[in-house]
């Protein structure tokens, strides 16, 4: 999925974080710690593209399956935090 | 919706009360066995929350996608990926299935999904019928066999690894509510309701849970408080037709859709989450994997094999027509 994405969309125009910290047998730790995991991956990686220069504008999210409820709980996180009136929420998609 | 069947009896009991309690903190969230830090409702119930944080953040988004399986994802069944009360595909032999042009055989048109076959046709090929229904009985049956043999052996190394993963999960979540994992956990313990819910006299708290089989009793006011609200806003763009045509004959041809379509015996909670995200909107597309049995793992490529084409049809669909930058 994400290298049919950077086929069609260069690192210039789209940055790709495949989260991590869920992975395995992560996964059993429930919806709302893997919440918690994603939203701070993408805290740290926003972070870090911003120390190399890069700015985030737009910000889309895709889940699958438990995925989708994970992603759906980080969206929570991330709009208490205030994060989306930075960040501009363009497509969530779950499957 | 989470994993709750909508089932009564010892079914119920097996699947729902027995299987819930082998899982991990994530298996208890879907089978909605939990109890939400301390809102008194289930960990899904609370992200399907009109007033919750989750519910206003998604709706922030310039667009909510989703692709659900109709057919063979038991991981994920239709009305729950597909935010669904009804199940329109659990008779495939008797609809005429309707694609996105360009996507065919596998993406559902979510304008007009399904429908009716002709009478004249059904009867032509009963024939047919009758060959295409023994055959997946006869298709079965290696897949029976080896349930046979593998159910005894299987129960017992499950209930022994979720027992292992369980621990080890648990340990995880202990460290992780001390601020031992890396994350300090009250960086994200945060108001989860924004605002009050108000209270409304709840419809569905009066839905008798004790409903026929697995659906809704068809003809109740049960059944009907289900139907209206929730298929008109947005999800059924789908089910509704052009009206310009004879009236009559199009009310008819819908009266009968409903009596195919039955309701399914979901509760009361789960109604209120299928309305809420309803609610906020999504862009339903159905996907048809009949290559494999495996549709959960093909609808995502899982594995780079021709068997799990009909994903890549998916992921095109997704790229070209979903995404946006």
């Amino acid at each position: 999925m994400a290298k049919s994405l950077r086929e069609k969309h260069p690192e210039e125009n789209l940055h790709i974080l495949v989260a991590k910290r869920n992975s395995g047998s992560f996964t059993y730790d429930g919806i709302e710690l893997g919440g918690e995991r994603v939203c701070q991956e993408i805290e740290e990686e926003i972070e870090k593209l911003a120390k190399a220069g890069q700015e985030i504008k737009k910000l889309s999210l895709v889940g699958y399956s438990l995925g989708g409820l994970v992603a759906r709980f980080c969206v929570g996180l991330l709009y208490s935090k205030g994060f989306f009136e930075k960040i501009t929420p363009v497509v969530g998609t779950k499957s | 919706m989470g994993v709750r069947t909508p089932l009564r009896g010892w079914h119920n009991h097996i699947w729902n009360v027995l299987g819930a309690r082998t899982l991990s903190a994530s298996g208890r969230q879907l089978f909605t066995i939990d109890n939400f830090r301390d809102t008194g409702k289930p960990l899904l119930e609370v992200l399907a929350d009109p007033e919750s944080i989750f519910i206003k953040g998604l709706a922030l988004f310039e667009r909510r996608t989703l692709y659900t399986n109709i057919v063979n994802d038991r991981s994920a069944v239709y009305y729950t990926t597909g935010i669904s009360k009804t199940d329109p595909f659990t008779n495939l032999d008797k609809i005429k299935i309707n694609y996105v042009k360009g996507y065919e055989d596998v993406i559902l048109d979510p304008e007009n999904p399904v429908e009716p076959l002709e009478p004249v046709e059904t009867e032509s090929t009963v024939y047919g019928n009758i060959i295409r229904s023994s055959q997946t009985t006869i298709g079965r049956l290696p897949l029976f066999l080896a349930m046979m043999f593998f159910i005894p052996v299987g129960v017992v190394a499950f209930l022994i690894n979720s027992g292992v993963q369980s621990l080890r999960s648990n340990r995880r979540i202990r460290l992780h509510e001390r601020g031992l994992a890396g994350i300090q956990p009250g960086n994200y313990r945060v108001p989860l309701l924004t605002g009050m819910r108000e209270a409304v006299e709840d419809v569905y708290e009066n839905l008798n849970s004790a409903q026929s089989n697995e659906y809704l009793v068809a003809g109740t006011e049960e059944e009907a408080a289900q139907e209206e609200p929730a298929d008109r806003p947005q999800s059924s763009r789908g089910q509704s037709k052009s009206h310009s045509s004879a009236d009559d004959e199009n009310s008819e041809k819908v009266g009968l859709r409903h009596h195919e379509v039955p309701t399914l015996a979901l509760a009361p909670y789960q109604f209120r989450m299928v309305q809420a995200l309803d609610n906020v909107g999504f862009r339903k597309y159905p996907v048809y994997i009949h290559k494999v049995r495996h549709s959960h793992a093909a609808i995502v490529v899982r594995v780079d094999k021709p068997a799990f084409d009909e994903g890549r049809v998916v992921l095109r669909h997704w790229l070209d027509e979903e995404f946006l930058l």
